[in-house]
């Protein structure tokens, strides 16, 4: 297949580059930021330059990872969201892309109203983020409605794995333990939040799985099914090293737990999350990390 | 809550509320029941707000070992004589 993935110098997009390319597809990048041989820096925004980039290389499957955020202006947040978005379908439109695939995100649920969440609960997001995500899933409906385009969309969830932004939950634990520091952990007025992570690997085997199926519009949750809460993984690093020290800070609010349904995703794509958090999987981020664990 | 895979602390309300929504949409959905052929009759809030939030018929069966629920909206009874009453009515 020829695959054009947007984003390719993002997290998950850096892992699906690789991914796709150990299977022997012939990858495509696009990146506002960096460029090698695979990856080119096209905006969205041209559409000339796009479109022209689509007839050169003829692409299967189209895979739409990028979004920025810039919560400070909300015109910027539209153009680059949104307006590059309806660029890159009608680019699909006009090319006769066999297949789009939109990388949208758990967020778009806001306020968990059962567990475990399906692709039918409502979606109320919270957040700029999830709106726009939400706003984009419904583009991609309407193309698909109207513009016959192969679209699906992937509700993915939080998302880790090895060189991921260190704000995230695993690797600010990972880096306090490699450090020496206490493992901090949060507890709120209803309890530890309880999540549902999914290894970056286990994403790529789901959007492997969608660039195969046949459908004119569908959505998936991309998650594991299961929970976890930083209490358990924090006791993953007590059980690695005895002398961790577990700090708890309360916190005054109430959060938000989630896990999600993932039986669609289990049917259709044949997905099945193979990684989890476990000791072996900590201590083989562990030994691969830069940082050399402090006494 | 097994099978559900729910691990939520239980001292919370709000996880109670949420773990008896969980378990009331999961029946709803297995079972396809319509909404509108199912009558709830339980004894706490939690009962009455997983019922409230998926719009399902409750009736409130107040125990003296729970607290009171203030609801003038929610019918209210204290033995099964006028549950079967109650029911009547509903009907």
């Amino acid at each position: 297949m020829r695959i054009l993935i947007t984003g390719a110098t993002g997290f998950i997009g850096n892992n699906l580059m690789e991914y796709f390319e150990s299977k022997k597809n012939i990858i495509f990048g696009i990146s506002r930021s960096k460029t090698n041989k695979k990856i080119k820096n096209i905006s969205l925004d041209d559409k000339t330059k796009l479109n022209n980039y689509f007839k050169k290389n003829k692409f299967d499957v189209v895979i739409h990872l990028g979004s920025t955020l810039n919560d400070d202006n909300p015109k910027t947040i539209f153009d680059e969201n949104i307006s590059s978005l309806i660029t890159l379908l009608e680019c699909c439109r006009i090319n006769k892309i066999k297949k789009f695939i939109f990388a949208s995100s758990h967020i778009v649920y806001g306020d968990t109203n059962y567990l475990p969440i399906d692709e039918i609960h409502h979606t109320n997001p919270k957040n700029n983020y999830g709106i726009m995500k939400l706003i984009n899933e419904n583009i991609c409906k309407m193309y698909s409605m109207n513009y016959n385009l192969e679209i699906s969309i992937l509700r993915i969830s939080s998302v880790y794995g090895k060189g991921q932004s260190e704000k995230l939950i695993i690797p600010t634990l990972v880096r306090n333990y490699l450090l020496s520091k206490e493992l901090n952990i949060h507890k709120y007025k209803n309890g530890f939040q309880s999540m549902d992570l999914i290894h970056v690997d286990d994403v790529c085997q789901a959007i492997e799985s969608t660039c195969k199926l046949k459908n004119k519009f569908d959505i998936f949750n991309v998650a594991t099914g299961n929970s976890i809460t930083a209490m358990e993984i924090a006791k993953i690093f007590l059980k690695i090293d005895k002398m961790s020290k577990i700090k708890i800070k309360k916190i005054n609010q109430t959060t938000n737990h989630f896990f999600y349904d993932i039986s669609k995703a289990t049917k259709k794509l044949k997905f099945k999350p193979k990684i989890k958090v476990t000791e072996k999987m900590i201590k083989s981020w562990l030994d691969d990390s830069t940082i050399s664990k402090k006494s | 809550m097994d099978d559900l895979n729910i691990k939520l602390d239980n001292s919370d309300v709000e996880n109670r509320i949420l773990i008896k929504r969980s378990l009331l949409y999961s029946i709803l959905k297995k079972s396809k029941i319509k909404k509108n052929e199912i009558l709830y009759i339980g004894n706490s809030l939690e009962d009455f707000k997983a019922c409230e939030n998926l719009q399902i018929n409750f009736i409130h069966f107040q125990n003296d070992y729970l607290p009171k629920l203030v609801n003038s909206e929610v019918i209210t009874i204290n033995s099964m004589n006028k549950l079967k009453n109650a029911i009547k009515v509903e009907i």
